[in-house]
């Protein structure tokens, strides 16, 4: 029962909290973060330690194909479908799982410090939550329970984009990202139905083993990819993402960094035999994955807000683990994703560390100098963004340089990916060593009334900080063997890792070189803007669309067409109401005599049979 | 040699038919309750009678236990206020109307009834049968949870329904506009 | 010699059926209209247990559960909107209560 208990510990943790938060509301009492926290944070400290016995549990097994299975109880069953609800804790769920619990728990932690002055109970319940159903997802050994995750971090998303809900701005970016996810839901649906009318079965490891019509397959993966794009903000869907933003910043960093934007990920390796089957969806996820690793790394360099460019830069880096999945090496993928979870965590705590000290300034152009009175951040902050560069021997690199290595060499591979994924890659470097030589080094340009306050983050934010820029550092080198005593069948393309290795560590440092000689000196403020313009395409093409559209209908049918009958209509029932007005006696005793007899009338006919048609 | 279950029968099927007829022409609601009282004991006895135990028990237990103390209740609560005699009878022509069409349904009803005297079954559970695989207790048990597990949990909501609707209803609450007692 | 036969049991459950439904349309008080509905169903209840009997299955046993069910919930429903309507308009008279119409 060992996976049972580190899922439902969040859930306990959730209902204590939950209690905890309305019984001092129901005293007129404020409920304390410290004692919101600490229920929280504890739940998710035992949830992680549980997970790491599980792990050694896994290992002893003997990894490979092996996991532990626990099946808690018939779900569903109706007619021929029949599912259990359990877990199954594989080397996929594994990594996953002690990502979620891990960083999970580190920003729990966080969050008591950064949330001491507006946080309450209620914050940490959805916390709690979340994690509850993140696991759920990710442990869920059939397509529903994972849909039921899915669903539960949408929901747990929502309530925690919207968390500060005084501001109209941050319910809308909730109610956004919400709708946006829900297109995404709809693909998930379907693929379930059509998994179940061909397979007929939702068990994960037996619908992954299920060989599809290869016309079915293509439809089916093209649908769990939508179900991605949506959850992992991919091309057309990722719009909602950056609004996300709204919400406290460790929910960012948990949420919609480390962990759920992630679940596509997830979803895509757990399908992975599925979706092999059919080259079209592997070509479709690989250049969607480039066009967004490319088209958000392009407009994180345009953005001024520091949690914005983070946004950007996870859309990016999902897209470069999306590509992995496209050319069919999930499993480097699924790398990039635990490598991505410890450095793109531990930048947004940054962040929200820098956030905290300038009392909520959020624009890159009002910070600078910060490295001398913010040293803890300074330095952690530091170990992120080589992480995220790729610079070895942080953990990016490997995992960063792993994808670039596959697109050429896996079997659906091709230069063209490499050439598009480098380029972005040159530019992560680029925006991000912006970021960085704004926020951190040249003159202070934070405002009078900031600097006040200014202050170092209390050693509740400082730990996480500190264990994550450890995870970020050496994160890389369980995997690192792994790449590198494989052996590949004789390199495609004549290219050897060594030459992928320099040319991306020298792409990362020329675009780190060319941002800080802009940036270091001479700050000029910029204005954030957005150069695809997705948003306001979405607004203008749909929103517009749409209400043009319906004006046009209203003035045709409206006026000419339904008005017309609708006079008519008038007139009849107007002539109709004075015929049976009469009827209308108002005694409840009348209208079921009347109901009765007709009845009767019936009955009769059935039994006696009516002349022409015979009885029954 | 008389058939003890046929003696049963019409005993039980007299006190029914009545009863319902008290129920229906009592003029006093607390004499039509009590008869419903004596119409509900004699269906649970005739339940029996087919071997319904189950049913019998629930009968006795839902109608007699929880329903007929609601209507009582009831009376009870307005008691003060109700009138004793029915407040004003229906006119004779809707009387007469009402009587000959209930009267044409029951006996178009009961031709159906005669009809069934020669159907064939078409279930195998006979009597002995059932007592074979553990009784009609288990056998509608294992069906209820089984087959009928859907509608049974919907059976649920319904009740969770009607106790909000119920409470909803019959909260004094002093509606703008309307009267307050 | 006659024999207990599931047939008379219908019999029966069609006549309190009938007399049922006769008491609802005459009777005017809204207590004893809802008793009268119980009658009703109670006769539908046993005419389900004789077909069952007689087709030598207990679905017809399922049904009657959830019948019972069905009339708990309508009775406690039926009686909490006699009490409102009292309570707002002082009488339990059918014919009294025509607000609908207006």
């Amino acid at each position: 029962m060992i996976i049972s208990l580190l899922v439902f510990l969040p859930l306990l943790g959730f209902s204590l909290t939950a209690f905890y938060h309305f019984s001092c509301s129901s005293r007129k009492k404020e409920p304390t973060v410290a004692v919101g926290g600490f229920l929280a944070t504890g739940a998710m400290v035992a949830s992680f330690c549980v997970s790491i016995v599980a792990w050694f549990k896994l290992r002893s097994a003997g990894f490979g194909d092996a996991s532990i299975e626990e099946s808690l109880f018939s779900w569903m069953k109706v007619g021929g479908l029949q599912v259990d609800f359990g877990f199954r804790f594989d080397r996929l769920s594994a990594v996953f799982t002690l990502v979620i619990t891990g960083v999970g728990s580190l920003i729990h932690l966080y969050s008591i410090g950064y949330m001491e002055n507006d946080g309450s109970a209620r914050y940490f319940a959805y916390l709690n939550l979340f994690c509850f159903m993140m696991l759920n997802l990710v442990l869920g050994s059939s397509l529903p329970q994972v849909f039921l995750g899915w669903e539960g971090v949408g929901l747990a998303s929502y309530l925690l984009i919207g968390f500060w809900s005084q501001e109209m701005g941050n319910v809308a970016a909730a109610q956004k990202a919400f709708i946006m996810n829900r297109i995404g839901d709809l693909g998930l649906l379907f693929a379930m139905f059509l998994g179940f009318k061909f397979a007929g079965t939702l068990d994960l490891a037996q619908l992954s083993a299920f060989a599809f019509r290869p016309d079915v397959a293509t439809i089916f993966g093209l649908l769990i990819f939508l179900a991605c794009t949506g959850k992992s903000a991919q091309i057309p869907l990722f719009t909602w993402l950056p609004d996300a933003m709204a919400g406290p910043t460790p929910v960012s960093a948990l949420i919609h960094a480390a962990t759920m934007v992630t679940s596509g990920i997830y979803l895509l390796g757990r399908l992975n035999p599925v979706i092999a089957q059919s080259p079209v969806v592997m070509s479709v996820i690989g250049a969607i994955g480039a066009a967004t690793a490319l088209m958000a790394a392009i407009t994180a360099c345009f953005q001024t807000d520091i949690k914005k460019v983070l946004a950007y830069s996870t859309i990016s880096q999902l897209g470069f683990m999306f590509v992995a999945c496209g050319v069919g090496a999930a499993e480097t993928g699924v790398f990039h994703v635990m490598t991505h979870a410890f450095f793109k965590a531990l930048l947004f705590l940054g962040a929200g560390s820098v956030i905290h000290a300038l009392s909520g300034t959020q624009d890159i152009f009002k910070m600078g100098g910060l490295r001398r009175v913010l040293p803890w951040t300074f330095w952690t902050f530091t170990v992120g963004w080589a992480a995220i560069l790729g610079l070895p021997p942080f953990s990016g690199f490997f995992s960063k340089d792993g994808i670039l290595h596959e697109t050429l060499v896996a079997s659906h591979g091709n230069p063209v990916l490499f050439g598009i994924l480098a380029f972005s890659a040159f530019l992560t470097a680029f925006y991000m060593t912006r970021l960085y030589v704004l926020v951190f080094t040249g003159d202070s340009r934070v405002s009078e009334e900031a600097k006040k306050h200014i202050h170092e983050s209390p050693l509740v934010m400082v730990i996480p900080l500190v264990v994550l820029s450890i995870a970020s550092l050496v994160g890389g080198w369980f995997g690192a063997p792994v790449r590198f005593e494989e052996t590949h069948a004789a390199p495609a393309h004549g290219v050897s890792e060594a030459v992928i290795m320099v040319v991306s560590v020298g792409l990362a440092l020329a675009g780190a070189y060319i941002a800080y000689r802009k940036y270091s000196s001479n700050v000029r403020m910029e204005l954030s803007k957005d150069p695809f313009r997705i948003d306001e395409f979405y607004l203008s093409f749909f929103g517009n669309g749409v209400k043009k559209a319906s004006s046009m209908v209203g003035r045709f049918l409206e006026d000419g067409l339904f008005q017309k009958m609708l006079q008519a209509s008038g007139v009849a029932v107007d002539l109709g109401g004075n015929l049976f007005k009469t009827v209308q006696t108002g005694s409840a005793q009348g209208y079921l005599l009347m109901m009765v007899l007709a009845l009767i009338g019936l009955v009769c006919g059935l039994i006696f049979g009516v002349p022409g048609y015979g009885n029954f | 040699m008389i058939d003890y279950s046929l003696l049963a029968f019409f005993i039980f099927s007299s006190i029914a038919i009545f009863g319902s007829l008290m129920v229906v022409f009592k003029k006093n609601p607390v004499a039509s309750a009590f008869a419903l009282v004596a119409v509900f004991f004699s269906f649970a006895g005739l339940y029996a009678l087919m071997s319904a135990h189950l049913v019998a028990a629930l009968q006795i237990l839902v109608y007699t236990g929880a329903i007929m103390v609601l209507f009582v209740f009831v009376i009870m609560l307005l008691n003060q206020d109700l009138p004793v005699e029915d407040l004003k009878s229906s006119s004779p022509f809707f009387k007469a109307v009402s009587g000959l069409g209930v009267l044409v349904l029951v006996y178009a009803l009961v031709r159906v009834a005669i009809l069934a005297r020669g159907m064939e079954p078409k279930g195998s559970l006979t009597e002995d049968k059932i007592a074979e695989q553990g009784g009609n207790v288990k056998l509608i048990a294992e069906s209820l949870f089984s087959d009928h597990v859907l509608p049974f949990e919907l059976t649920s909501f319904l009740l969770l329904g009607a106790i909000v609707a119920t409470i909803a209803l019959a909260k004094r609450k002093n509606v703008a506009g309307g009267l307050k007692s | 010699m006659m024999t207990l036969e599931p047939w008379m049991m219908l019999v029966v459950s069609m006549v309190i059926f009938g007399i049922g439904l006769f008491g609802l349309l005459i009777r005017k008080n809204l207590l004893v209209m809802l008793m009268c509905v119980e009658l009703m169903l109670n006769g539908v209840n046993l005419s389900f247990v004789a077909f069952s009997k007689i087709h030598h299955s207990l679905d017809g046993h399922l049904a009657v559960l959830f019948v019972m069910t069905v009339a708990a919930a309508e009775s406690a429903v039926g009686l909490g909107l006699v009490i409102a309507l009292f309570r707002t308009l002082r009488t339990v008279d059918s014919d009294q209560i025509q607000i609908l119409r207006d």
